[in-house]
């Protein structure tokens, strides 16, 4: 007799509930996995994973800097999920979100001293959104026109960008005051978000807006159907008068802008242009983006959660638990979690079979 | 500065990124797109690196790499083949894994020495040759081997009979499963292979080219080995002129920096293979050239027999 093991599709949905518990099954496992090799290397899991939660939730002001690091990814992965619903793959986020930074950082250089602070900021946050957008469309048109693979073409978009931004930091952009380090001269000062309450600055509003904006996008908007019946049907779509072009364009472009927006933000609140601007925001939108199944109000936790996590890191060094652990540990989330969501649109069957004599 | 070294500089800038390329080559013709070739690439630098200077022995540190980027994609193969998970998401998380993961093991190994260099070929005849002596046949023979591999998996793929099964595991995997050619298996057996080479690229910078282990050492160079294979359009010929490429522009860059004449910003420089690469990938979509040039047609697409 043999036993066989097999994955069948399921045939109902999986409710939101149990996403949510397979998501924390898939996160225990992460856990466990990564405890297992923190204890290789000679040091406490329990230990670790302490000053891992107190660097990322633990105080006040390590709560304010994680909600700060959650602006970025949540905007890209916002931008990222709805893109998605046409069945486009932007990881062109990185990219996108240096471009805004840039186009921001040239307003905010280029404005008079004495802007008031009620233009600057919306100006610098409005360049960063076209700035994204457009280095969008350089992907986005030739997917329109011949079909160009958006995957590979917004992924070289990247490092063009970030070559680009070393080279105005580097060059014409060094600030000659910051000695060598690589740094633009700081915007105005009126152009600078400065923090509300504690350390927590403005953009948490920003990614609260942009949240309702999507799941309202997805509710009842006209726009929102049409990238969702162009994602699943594209016959269906094409018979119905929806323009490819116009769905592919708008929606990648979307995508950028939010990117370019969390790019001006991270300028805006740092004050300079500088290649450490973002640890990954573009490509860890991409990452929330799909932990949260594309939806929106999902993705603002998993954005904290996950700006939590690489907050926290920072801390496992003060403990002498070396940093990289921190990274693994975001590997091993992402794939567990990544397993245990889609295996959760199948069951595992077991079939007993006589052996053929 | 003499051509010969330019060029000879060249092919050593070009040897990562073509192993790397050759190794992504064979993965993506599987139909597999594996955008975890960074983190690969990162486990065998570090591995090729430790364990070189624990067993005092080249080879065994460069098998050591090879075996442990195999392993590295077999975890990966088994995610985004076997369990079918999104490879995109899957293969930047692998990314991150091998980062994470490389940093990790190699700690305790940032800044030391290796006790060996490896010896450079003098092969009697060939290295006395005028001008393809010093190019060619006074490296380091893995340089060597690259450039012989390239002709190895050209002629594989389109002259042999489980390189034509390969083209078509990327094009059409129900074809193959139909006359009963198992494709899961030949998607696992393609990525180890792959993930061999691309461990062996990496290992090659940390234990011959630099030699050394720093973090991060990769410096992107994965990335741009896919761009490569991208810009040859998936063909090794093609895959060894954009490595070639590459090598000119790093080893003119290098000495440019130098000897301080630059008559190009070294960052616009830096941007070539990536404009590159985004010009071919929008010319090869013109209706003439599509035919002959596109992706294979099952790249990034799990394969489900229930569901073909």
């Amino acid at each position: 007799m043999s036993l066989r093991l097999r994955f069948e599709p399921r045939l109902r949905s999986v409710g939101a509930g149990e996403i949510v518990l397979r998501i924390a099954f898939g996160v225990l496992l992460a856990l466990a996995a990564g405890g297992v090799v923190i204890a290789m290397s000679g040091h406490d899991p329990v230990t670790a994973y302490q000053a891992l939660f107190r660097g990322g939730f633990g105080s006040r002001m390590a709560f304010e800097g994680t909600l700060n690091k959650a602006v970025p990814i949540g905007l890209c992965a916002l931008g990222i999920a709805l893109a998605s619903r046409a069945q486009l793959t932007n990881i062109g986020g990185e990219g996108q979100f240096y471009f805004g930074a840039f186009t921001a950082t040239a307003i905010g250089l280029a404005m008079p001293e004495a802007t008031p602070g009620w233009i600057a900021i919306p100006a610098v946050l409005m360049a960063g959104i076209i700035g994204g957008g457009l280095w969008a469309l350089i992907a986005a048109v030739p997917k329109a026109l011949f079909g160009v693979n958006e995957i590979l073409s917004t992924l070289m978009l990247n490092y063009i960008c970030m070559l680009w931004v070393g080279y105005l930091v580097r060059g014409p952009w060094a600030d000659p005051m910051a000695y060598s380090f690589p740094y633009s001269p700081p915007i105005i000062d009126n152009a600078q978000m400065m923090p509300l309450v504690g350390s927590l600055h403005g953009g948490l509003l920003l990614l609260i807006v942009a949240t309702i904006g999507v799941a309202l996008v997805d509710r009842g908007s006209r726009w929102g159907y049409e990238l969702r019946v162009s994602g699943d049907a594209p016959e269906a779509a094409r018979y119905g008068g929806i323009s490819a072009s116009a769905v592919i364009i708008s929606a990648l472009c979307f995508s950028g802008a939010m990117a370019g927006l969390a790019g001006a933000v991270e300028l805006s609140t740092t004050g300079r242009l500088q290649l450490g601007l973002s640890p990954g925001y573009g490509f860890m939108g991409i990452l929330v983006a799909w932990l949260a199944g594309g939806r929106a109000l999902p993705i603002l936790f998993v954005s904290i959660f996950y700006a939590g996590l690489l907050n926290g890191g920072f801390s496992l060094q003060v403990s002498r638990v070396p940093s990289s652990i921190s990274t693994i540990l975001q590997a091993l989330i992402l794939i567990f979690v990544l397993a245990a969501v889609t295996l959760s649109q199948y069951r595992l069957r077991i079939y007993r079979s006589e052996a053929q004599s | 500065m003499s051509i010969e070294l330019l060029l000879a500089a060249a092919l050593v800038s070009a040897t990562p990124i073509l192993y790397a390329a050759l190794g992504q080559l064979l993965i993506e013709k599987a139909g597999v797109l594996n955008l975890s070739i960074e983190g690969a690439m990162l486990v065998g630098a570090v591995t090729g690196f430790v364990v070189t200077s624990l067993s005092g022995s080249m080879v065994v540190g460069l098998v050591a790499a090879v075996l442990a980027g195999g392993v590295f994609n077999a975890a990966f193969a088994f995610c985004v083949v076997t369990l079918r998970l999104n490879q995109v998401v899957t293969g930047l998380a692998f990314s991150i894994l091998g980062a994470g993961l490389s940093a990790f093991i190699g700690q305790a190994f940032v800044g030391k020495a290796l006790p060996s260099q490896m010896p450079n070929l003098d092969i009697p005849l060939l290295a006395d040759l005028p001008f393809l002596g010093p190019v060619i046949f006074k490296q380091d023979p893995l340089v060597l081997l690259a450039f012989v591999l390239v002709g190895v998996i050209s002629l594989f793929l389109s002259r042999t009979r489980p390189g034509l099964l390969l083209r078509t595991l990327g094009e059409s995997p129900q074809t193959l499963d139909s006359i009963g050619i198992p494709v899961i298996g030949l998607r696992y057996l393609y990525s180890i292979l792959g993930g061999g080479l691309i461990a062996l690229g990496g290992a090659y910078l940390s234990v011959v080219d630099t030699p050394t282990w720093v973090e991060n050492m990769t410096a992107g160079r994965g990335w741009i080995a896919l761009a490569v294979v991208i810009f040859a359009s998936w063909r090794p010929g093609w895959v060894m002129v954009g490595a070639v490429l590459f090598g000119l522009v790093d080893a003119y860059r290098f000495r440019a920096q130098a000897s301080g004449q630059a008559f190009i910003d070294p960052h616009f420089l830096n941007m070539l293979p990536y404009v590159a690469t985004l010009v071919v990938l929008i010319a090869m979509s013109r209706p003439g050239l599509k035919a002959r040039l596109r992706p294979p047609a099952a790249l990034g697409l799990p394969y489900d027999r229930e569901r073909r």
